[in-house]
């Protein structure tokens, strides 16, 4: 499985790979470099690519070459060596291939000494120089090389700088550069002038538009804070989106007049003509030919008779557009210019049927084949019937489910399901059938709760754990249970997140009034948390524990019921499931109780290229009752290096267990895709 | 029926008898009709107005008016018509003055009105009405008195003013007047009222002066009830509504209630009246500050801005606001005053026509918030003094945000809070507690109290102080920010008391600083120790030592009468330049070096010109020029005028000067004597002393030194001087006189002069100026670029003759020069070759051109060799005539400069050649420059004319008519020389030969003979692209230079150019130009090619650059940022000039006929796609203003966002003769994102651009970019920058080199092939499924199939990839 495992990877790297190499095609001449420069010959290659790729349709081939040596110039120059020069040379031999001569002399190498900002006031040096994007040079590491294409384009970032904290009028003098003798030592002075700090201490003044809606503006964080170029954008943003919020689609911003006195006060006026207010007369629907109309209007929020709102014309639209069942959702009020209107809203159904194979690779799963059938529009209701087969290594899957997106007109989605699954898993083989009901309702944007039934046949076909107690536990069940969750998921991205929260609580019953063979109480918690660091570095710390407890007429868990522990996504210093009890030939017994916690600090490296140090503790409690002394730790500590795809990162994680025992490796190695929380 | 045979008459009679009927019925009708007419005539014209007249002329004349009434008409039946009705007050008591109608329409039931119903009047109908009314008319007595009963009719007429003035004069001094009223009431009471012009004039305490009103509602049951009431112009007042009740008017009392929106907020306001009692409720609910007090007062709404919330009621006797007391609630919303931001004030108290109570106050600005209870102040005091003595009550002030309360910048101030308690009693302020912390310092008010003075006027300045604390400052960085004085640093702590009066003010100072700096000062540790007394500091100890130095003071200082008391003052630095630049002392700088100083003085009597003594000494801390010494010492003393220099010394390594005298100088003069008692100077072992005791004296612009005699080693000199503005005299006599020593630390760097003896003499008075020289100097130079050697210089000079007797140098190795002459001036005007008669004879021999200072030109490079020179010139006649002769070997060109250096050895070892005549013209007997093998040029010939020019110093030109007679040849194996000798070229390289006779003269010049240059390069400037790989060759046949043929390579594009340049008459151009991939321009971010046929003919005084340019293989690399940039800046930028135009120039009369074309690619390559550039311009006008038409085409295009794909339609760049530099641009790319349809625009001129984004449905400009950027649907939010960080965290992730290699050109940004799921399901662990999905092929929807990159993290937290082939059916 591993070398399978590691094919895939492999595949999806080249795939990576060449979906990253230069579409362009390279130079059709033979190329030679000479004279003393630091650079090796495919770097120089690649300077000159572009120049050379299409050397055949040049009437003048020593155009090119004029072309690519200026490039090499130019490449040495902005490394840091201002007096670089290139010399070319065309050399067609009777009978052989052409080939092209640069001739380099990059003469010294300048290394900038200083940077100066004369008659900068307000801030420091060193933030000036950050603000040109470049290292202070006096400060320790890496010299800073002189490019004077870098400091000419420095006059207009430190412009910017200033612009944006206030100094609308600042002014910034071209660079005076002064060389030493040897031309190896540069200073760099700048003359700042940088005009008075402007701010908007009053909110702006508006003319045109209605005076009621106009006292309700909120200027916070835009009155008493410095004029800057965005505060335009911004007023216009606010006043623009209140009115079309306020039943004006017309809104028009007709100028925006800018005063600025030598005082340093900024002053605004925006001139607002509102349109006519209006009202929304009637809605009418276009292009709809599976999906039924009134299943399409329970999904609008805007109301024949109602005053026009940008916001619900907004999340009617996006309830369209997510449903999937459109390609196209326009929409147009009409007739312009009237105080009242009639929303027409025009469709493209998107194809909704479709058939599905994906052969595929599961970390665990092995080779894996998915087929199946799905119709996202039935009957035009926008229901989703899905028909799935799974065939791998370890697992075979049928499900069967209907999907409600709108229970009964509500937010609620509700989910039925059939399903078998038969799956190897490392100490066990088992055969599972069912069906669950299922509610989900989203509270917010990064809320949801849910509530599922489920009922299913569990038995085991295959037993390889040599353990009297829980060959004693052994048997089939039907396993009637109801479960309860909440979530709340604020992370920037779901595969490569650098900042936010994932929290997840769900607790689960399953008894005898259920219809339960198995009575339990499974209660399971998680949170991820992530925190930038920098623009380049992520800390990222997570705790998940479950702990089922038997309750009613059951004395024990099954071992199919169980929690099991280790592996790429928990406790990486061991391998699948081997963390936690043991029977005598070394097969995982699972426990009823877990914890594992996560500590990570991962980095950017170089490019996609990501680094992660990590720390991994969790254990397995045999009986639930042991959850709360948080006992029997194990530990991981490790690194690992991640290279970003969009599908998440190709992951390599190399952990070492401090404390190793009796069977256990002291390096465990886990090469994976995605990241492990 | 009748029968047949019916007698026929009786049929006869019958219209008779008709006819008759009818005549005898018209008859009757026409009489009732006459009867009627005249009935209705009598009617109107006569019984209605006369009935009228006499009923109504005395009830009017009873009750105190005049009556008068033009014309009445109507039936009185029905209905009458008034006009010209006047009613004028005859008494003048009243307080209806005048009515005037021009126009009174009744119409009544006559039967009613006989009856005396009250309803009997149906109508009344006014127009251009007049109504007069004076409030303040004094009732005359004969009144009647009022029956208190006021009953409005149950049924009212419908009445109509239309036109009504209305002038209500309220007192003497104010009144209201109201045009174009217009007021109806109908039958059942409602009314509406129309007054588009109310102006109020006089002395009314409000600013506002005009409004509109507009009113309606009801009179019915006794009330007056406004159901609407607006109010325009100065006091804007809408949605009016309130009600006036009538009834209780005729009990003598007044209950009126108003409510409607004012100012942006709502007024609600209730008066009850009874009797002499009055009380006024007032509600304001969120009223504008600013729109609500303009009205009333200007000065204070500009100062107050803010929603303000008012509950009050106020209780008096009468109208006015004298007598009565009241109750008011205030609350100020975010509001300002004077700068002053005030989130949030609160306030509850009462007042009286005395007192104003504040029961509370509260009042947030920031994180400070006040906090008043129980404080009273008087009112109707005019004085604030008054007012504030007058206060009573507790205050508590807590301060979190210092900063806004001085106005600083409050961004790097630190956590602090100010907590200050009081109360104002009878006598002045109580602080019962004071403490500001923040971090790093800890200010304790132990003690504090302002007792008011008793006086009336001075009852501030004689308040008396008591305040002591005490502070613990561990970073005063921090301290500094907070009160806006960033520059401070350091640590410090002690205690401060100040008691007594402003005045006489007592206190004691006790601080101890560690490492205290302000800015670059750095002050080190600090320790005050002081006392203030009765305006006499006394400075214990006061003393600072730093990085930069130390300073102690002690004594004591008269502030009061700005006097030192024997204030001592020691001070010491160990880098006397870095303090002085410190301190910014600009002028004392250039001579301090950094070294130490020490001075210590002690100062007496007045600031500005204080006695005492002082001492000063500077160790390696001056210098002048290049020169440092190693000490100087100053020590002297001041008494009244009298500076008694006791000890001045510098000390150099090889100079040493000694002083001592005094000097007799008053602060702010400008004439000082000085008496120098003692000098020395030494030069190494040269030395001089002052022999006898000298003066000199200073007065406005004139210094006279006595006779200065010194003498030593170094020999002896004596200098006396008058230097005035109108004369001067000065005379030098030198014997054996070693000038260092004399020149001492003045001696300029590199100067020589082992002995000087003679004299020197120079005057100069009203007559004009004279010098007598005889000196001789060995071993001298003046500096080190020259050689030494031993001068002799002897020779007179006045205003009209110079003899130089004899100048000889003998300069070594360096060569001998002897020149010998005179010059005469032999007429007046401007000196020059004509107006002086001169001979000038000499020689210089050997002379090594490189041990003569060159450099002193300022050329790049330097000329070496060994020359030798005669000369014999004389002019007597104005002509110059005679001979010179020159041979030069070893010549080359020498340079420090890198390239410089190697183009000049191209010419190195040259030998010259020169022997030439001036006799009218120059015979160029002999001319040859010769290095074998590279350089070969010879002359010889006549150049007529040419003694003449010179004798005018070539200000005029040459004759033309002078004949020209040369030959030369020449043969330049190398040209890269040339650049360096011509600015104007950058580049020249290349062989150059070829012979040429010249003939004819100077107008007319004629030549024969041929030219070749190989191996050529030519570049004109630095941005101009180079020639390279020129081959030419051409002759010259009279006066026209044939190009025979010329081609090379221009930044690699070939070329080629022939034709001829005609320099006879006019001059004549006629030539063309024929090239592939030429270079245009290139940068680093641009590069432009063309391929071009061109030809340049004309006259040179206007020739013509006509034919095609075809541009191609053009890139214009840009970046163009993801996110929104910040908008465009407020001050648009203006174009340039066109990168044609040529001024300053012969060719900036050249004439452009050019069409631009496309050739080939022109890219526009951004990193988010490519977009290809069509032009098809003209370029015309003339070179020094050019001008460019035509049109810039930009292909459809695909432009790739990481969240979306911009589909770029066609766009233009138009370009118009009138503003060439700034095309109007129109490019419009459109996309759909989740569903939005997306439109981008860029429209307008290129100097003020417009860009536009929409969509569809509308989104804010900021979320469609968030959208484009990052495929996610924007989040609702309200112009924050929240939804762009989202989109930056996203993009920076993704973006990178991933984002555009997993981007192609035809599928789609990243963002739309991606599609993820989170949360569908838990986990095994409780965790959250997910699912994540990458298109790979296919579309994004529709039919078909598509491929998928897949991956998922299961219900078992494995995670799992597949490729998903997907077949969609419809």
């Amino acid at each position: 499985m591993s070398a399978a495992r590691a094919w895939l990877v492999l595949a999806l790297s080249l795939l990576s790979a060449c979906a990253s190499a230069p579409k362009r095609g390279g130079p059709r001449i033979a190329l030679e470099f000479s004279g003393s420069f630091e650079a090796s010959s495919g770097e120089l290659e690649r300077v000159v690519a572009e120049d050379l790729e299409d050397l055949e349709r040049r009437s003048s081939p020593r155009s090119a070459l004029d072309d690519a040596a200026w490039s090499l110039a130019e490449h040495f120059r902005g490394r840091g060596y201002p007096q670089a020069s290139v010399e070319y040379e065309l050399l067609e031999p009777a009978g052989g291939a052409p080939r092209a001569r640069f001739a380099i002399r990059s003469g010294p190498r300048a290394r900038v000494e200083r940077i100066a900002f004369e008659g900068a006031a307000r801030f420091e040096r060193r933030e000036l120089t950050a603000a040109i994007g470049l290292r202070d040079p006096s400060a320790r590491g890496e010299p800073v090389w002189y490019s004077e294409r870098d400091f000419e384009r420095a006059v207009g970032a430190l412009e910017a700088f200033y612009a944006e904290r206030g100094h609308a009028r600042a002014r910034i003098e071209p660079p005076r550069v002064e060389f030493d003798a040897s031309g190896e030592r540069v200073q760099v002075v700048f003359g700042v002038h940088e005009g008075p700090r402007y701010m908007l201490r009053a909110a702006p003044s508006l003319r045109g538009g209605v005076a009621l809606l106009d006292a309700t503006l909120d200027w916070e964080g835009v009155v008493g804070r410095p004029f800057t170029p965005r505060s335009v954008a911004t007023a216009r943003g606010r006043v623009g989106e209140l009115y079309e919020r306020s039943g004006y689609p017309d809104v028009r911003i007709e100028s925006v007049e800018v005063e600025l006195d030598e005082s340093g006060e900024a002053r605004l006026e925006l001139v607002v003509d509102p349109g006519p207010a209006v009202r929304v007369t009637a809605v009418n629907l276009t292009g709809l030919v599976r999906t039924r109309e009134s299943y399409v209007r329970a999904l609008i929020d805007l109301r024949p008779g109602a005053s026009y709102d940008v916001r619900e014309l907004r999340s009617s639209f996006s309830k369209l557009f997510a449903t999937g069942l459109f390609t196209r959702v326009q929409t147009q009020l009409a007739p312009e210019g009237a105080a009242e209107r009639e929303l027409s809203i025009e469709f493209e159904e998107a194809a909704s049927r479709e058939v599905y194979v994906e052969p595929g690779l599961g970390s665990y799963e092995g080779p894996r084949v998915l087929a199946g059938w799905r119709d996202k529009n039935l009957f035009g209701s926008g229901r989703v019937l899905r028909v799935e087969g799974l065939a791998a290594e370890l697992a075979q899957r049928a499900l069967v489910s209907l999907t409600e997106p709108r229970l009964w007109g509500s937010d609620v989605q509700a989910s039925l399901s059939v399903f078998r699954e038969v799956r190897d898993e490392p100490s066990f083989d088992k055969d599972e059938r069912g069906a669950a009901l299922s509610l989900l309702r989203n509270l917010s944007r990064d809320a949801r709760a849910e509530l599922e039934y489920r009922y299913r046949r569990s038995e085991l076909t295959a037993f390889d754990i040599n353990d009297p107690l829980a060959q004693d536990e052994l048997d089939d069940f039907d396993i009637s249970s109801l479960r309860g969750g909440l979530s709340f998921d604020s992370r920037d991205s779901v595969f490569t997140p650098t900042r936010g929260v994932q929290t997840r609580l769900s607790l689960e019953f399953a008894g005898a009034a259920l219809g339960s063979e198995l009575d339990f109480l499974r209660l399971q918690f998680s949170q991820a948390v992530f925190v930038p660091l920098s623009d380049a570095a992520v800390l990222a710390w997570a705790y998940r524990g479950g702990v089922i407890a038997p309750t009613g007429g059951t004395d024990a868990i099954p071992v199919q019921e169980r929690y099991f522990n280790g592996g790429e996504n928990s406790v990486r210093s061991f391998r699948e499931d081997r963390l936690g009890p043991l029977d005598s030939t070394g097969e995982a017994l699972g426990g009823e109780a877990f914890s594992t916690l996560t500590l990570e600090l991962r980095r950017e490296l170089l490019g996609s290229l990501w680094g992660a140090a990590f720390y991994d503790a969790g254990n397995v409690e045999p009986r639930a009752e042991d959850f709360f002394e948080f006992d029997g730790f194990r530990h991981g500590l490790g690194l690992g290096l991640r290279y970003a795809l969009p599908i998440g990162p190709l992951r390599l994680d190399v952990s070492a267990n401090p404390d190793p025992r009796d069977g256990e490796s002291e390096w465990v190695t886990h090469f994976s895709l995605g990241m492990s929380f | 029926m009748s029968a047949a045979g019916e007698p026929q008459p009786a049929r006869a009679a019958r219209p008779r008898r008709v006819l008759k009927r009818t005549l005898k019925w018209a008859l009757r009708a026409g009489l009732a009709l006459v009867l009627i007419a005249a009935l209705v005539w009598l009617t109107r014209e006569s019984w209605a107005p006369n009935v009228l007249r006499a009923v109504a002329g005395p009830l009017a004349q009873r009750a105190g008016y005049e009556f008068e009434l033009e014309r009445v008409r109507g039936d009185g039946l029905r209905e009458l018509e008034l006009l010209g009705l006047r009613l004028r007050s005859v008494r003048g008591g009243e307080a209806l003055q005048s009515i005037e109608v021009e126009r009174l329409h009744l119409r009544y039931a006559f039967l009613d009105a006989v009856l005396g119903r009250a309803s009997a009047l149906e109508r009344i109908e006014a127009q251009r009405v007049r109504v007069e009314l004076a409030l303040d008319a004094a009732p005359s007595d004969d009144r009647p008195a009022g029956s208190g009963a006021f009953e409005l009719p149950a049924q009212w007429p419908q009445l109509e003013l239309s036109e009504l003035e209305l002038r209500v004069r309220v007192d003497g001094e104010r009144s209201v007047d109201a045009s174009g009223v217009h007021l109806t009431v109908e039958r059942d009471g409602s009314f509406a009222l129309g007054a588009p012009q109310v102006e109020l004039a006089g002395a009314w305490p409000v600013a506002a002066r005009r409004l509109a009103l507009s009113a309606c509602g009801e009179l019915r049951e006794r009330l007056l009830r406004l159901t609407a009431l607006e109010s325009s112009g100065d006091v804007a007042f809408s949605d009016g509504e309130g009600q006036l009740d009538l009834a209780a008017l005729g009990d003598g009392t007044l209950r009126a209630q108003l409510q409607g929106a004012f100012a942006q907020g709502r007024v609600a306001a209730s008066l009850e009246r009874r009797g002499a009692q009055s009380e006024l409720r007032v509600e304001l609910r969120e009223l504008d500050c600013e729109s609500a007090l303009t009205p009333f007062d200007r000065q204070l709404a500009a100062r107050l801005q803010g929603r303000v919330s008012l509950e009050g009621r106020w209780i008096g006797a009468g109208a006015g606001a004298g007598p009565g007391s009241g109750w008011a609630l205030v609350e100020l919303q975010r509001g300002c005053f004077d700068g002053w931001r005030i989130e949030q004030l609160a306030c509850e108290g009462g007042f009286s026509a005395r007192e104003l109570w504040l029961a509370e106050l509260r009042a947030r600005t920031g994180d400070n918030q006040l906090l008043a209870r129980g404080v009273s102040l008087p009112l109707g005091e005019r004085a604030s003094a008054a007012l504030v003595r007058g206060a009573r009550g507790e205050f508590e002030l807590v301060a979190h945000d210092l900063p806004s309360l001085l106005g600083v910048d409050p961004s790097a101030a630190p956590p602090h809070v100010l907590e200050l308690r009081g109360a104002l009693d009878e006598g002045g302020v109580e602080l019962s507690a004071g403490r500001l912390s923040t971090t790093g310092a800890n200010f304790v008010l132990e003690r504090g109290r302002v007792q008011y003075g008793a006086g009336e006027a001075d009852w501030l300045e004689a308040a008396q102080l008591d305040l002591s604390s005490r502070a613990r400052v561990e970073d005063f960085s921090r301290v500094g920010a907070l009160f806006g004085a960033p520059g401070w640093r350091g640590r410090a702590a002690g205690a401060v008391r100040l008691v007594g009066a402003r005045s006489d003010l007592r206190g004691e100072l006790d601080l101890v600083g560690e490492d205290v700096a302000f800015g670059a000062l750095e002050l080190g540790n600090v320790l005050a120790d002081a006392s203030l007394r009765r305006g006499r500091l006394e400075l214990r100890r006061l003393r600072a030592r730093g990085g930069l130095g130390e300073l102690e003071l002690s004594g004591a200082v008269e502030l009061d009468e700005r006097r030192f008391d024997a204030l001592l003052v020691r001070a010491a630095t160990e880098d006397a330049l870095t303090l002085a630049q410190t301190l910014g002392l600009r002028d004392v700088a250039p001579y301090l070096r950094p070294g130490t100083v020490r001075l210590s003085a002690r100062l007496d009597g007045a600031w500005r010109a204080p006695d005492g003594r002082l001492e000063l000494v500077a160790d390696e801390a001056l210098g002048y020029g290049e020169r440092r010494f190693d000490r100087a010492q100053l020590a002297l003393s001041r008494t009244g005028r009298r500076w008694l220099v006791e000890r001045l010394e510098l000390r150099s390594q090889i100079d040493q000067l000694r002083a001592r005298g005094e000097v007799l100088h008053e602060f702010g003069q400008s004439a000082a004597l000085a008496r120098l008692e003692a000098l020395e100077l030494l030069h190494g072992d040269a030395g001089l002393a002052l022999l006898e005791p000298a003066s000199l004296e200073f007065s406005a612009g004139r210094l006279v030194i006595s006779p200065l005699t010194l003498a030593g080693s170094g020999g002896r000199a004596r200098l006396e001087a008058q230097l005035a503005p109108d004369e001067m005299r000065l005379s030098l006599s030198a014997g054996e006189l070693d000038l260092r020593a004399l020149l001492g630390p003045l001696t300029p760097s590199g100067l020589e002069c082992r002995t000087l003896g003679g004299e020197l003499e120079v005057a100069r008075d009203g007559r004009g100026w004279s010098a007598t020289a005889d000196l001789a100097a060995q071993g001298a130079r003046w500096s080190e670029v020259w050689p030494v050697a031993d001068v002799r210089l002897r020779g007179r000079a006045d205003e009209e003759r110079l003899a130089l007797e004899l100048l000889e140098v003998q300069g070594g190795q360096a060569g001998f020069v002897e020149l010998s002459g005179w010059a005469r001036r032999t007429a007046p005007g401007e000196l020059s070759a004509r107006t002086v008669a001169a001979n000038l004879r000499g020689s210089a021999r050997a002379l090594d051109l490189a041990l003569w200072p060159w450099r002193l030109l300022e050329t790049p490079v330097e000329l070496r060799g060994l020359v030798d020179a005669s000369v014999d010139v004389q002019s007597e006649d104005g002509t110059p005539s005679g001979r010179l002769q020159l041979q030069a070997q070893q010549l080359e060109l020498a340079a420090d400069d890198t390239p410089l250096r190697d183009a000049s050895a191209a010419l190195a070892g040259m030998t010259a050649l020169l022997d030439a005549r001036l006799a009218g013209g120059l015979l160029l007997e002999r001319f040859e420059l010769s290095a074998p093998g590279r350089v070969d040029v010879s002359a010889s010939g006549r150049l007529g004319g040419v003694a003449q020019w010179l004798a005018d110093g070539g200000r005029s030109a040459l004759s033309a008519d002078e004949p020209l007679a040369l030959r030369a040849r020449w043969a330049i194996d190398d040209l890269r020389w040339l650049a360096v000798l011509t600015p104007t070229l950058r580049r020249i390289e290349g062989a150059l030969s070829g012979d040429v006779v010249v003939g004819g003269s100077w107008s007319a010049p004629r030549a024969d003979g041929a030219w070749r240059w190989e191996r050529g390069a030519l570049r004109l400037g630095v941005d101009a692209p180079p020639f390279e790989r020129i081959e030419a060759r051409g002759s010259v046949r009279g006066a026209r230079l044939e190009v025979e043929s010329l081609s090379g390579e221009l930044g690699g594009g070939p070329f080629a150019l022939r034709g001829a340049v005609d320099f006879s008459g006019e001059g004549l151009f006629d030539l063309s130009l024929s090239g592939r991939e030429l270079l245009v321009l290139r940068s680093a971010d641009l590069r432009a090619r063309a391929d071009a046929e061109l030809t340049l003919r004309g006259p040179f005084a206007s020739p013509t650059l006509s034919g095609r340019v075809g541009a191609r293989d053009g890139r214009w690399r840009q970046r163009i940022e993801w996110l929104p940039s910040a908008p465009a800046p407020v001050v648009a930028r203006r174009g340039g000039e066109l990168p044609f135009t040529i001024r300053g120039s012969a060719l900036e009369r050249l004439n452009y006929d050019v069409a631009i074309e496309s050739a080939g690619d022109f890219v526009i390559d951004t990193n988010l796609g490519r977009i290809n550039l069509r032009p098809d311009l003209r370029l015309g006008g003339r070179a020094d203003a050019p001008t460019l038409e035509g049109v810039v085409f930009l292909d459809p295009t695909r432009i790739t966002l990481p969240g979306s794909t911009l589909e770029l339609q066609a766009g233009t760049l138009v370009f118009e003769s009138f503003a060439p530099t700034t095309p109007t641009i129109d490019i419009t790319a459109t996309s759909r994102v989740l569903g939005y349809d997306v439109t981008a625009r860029v429209s307008g001129r290129s100097d003020a651009l417009e860009r536009e984004l929409s969509s569809s449905p509308p989104l804010r400009s900021e979320d469609i970019s968030v959208l484009l950027l990052t495929g996610r649907a924007p989040r609702d939010l309200v112009g924050n920058e929240s939804g762009i960080e989202a989109a930056q965290t996203v993009i920076l992730f993704l973006g990178k080199d991933l984002l555009s290699s997993w981007t192609g050109d035809d599928g789609g940004s990243l963002m739309e092939r991606l599609e993820w799921r989170a949360g569908s399901d838990a986990t095994r662990t409780g965790g959250a499924t997910a699912q994540v999905s990458v298109r790979l092929t296919g579309s994004a929807s529709g039919t078909g199939s598509a491929t998928y990159l897949r991956g998922e993290r299961d219900i078992y937290d494995r995670i799992n990839y597949g490729l998903r082939w997907v077949v969609r059916l419809k």
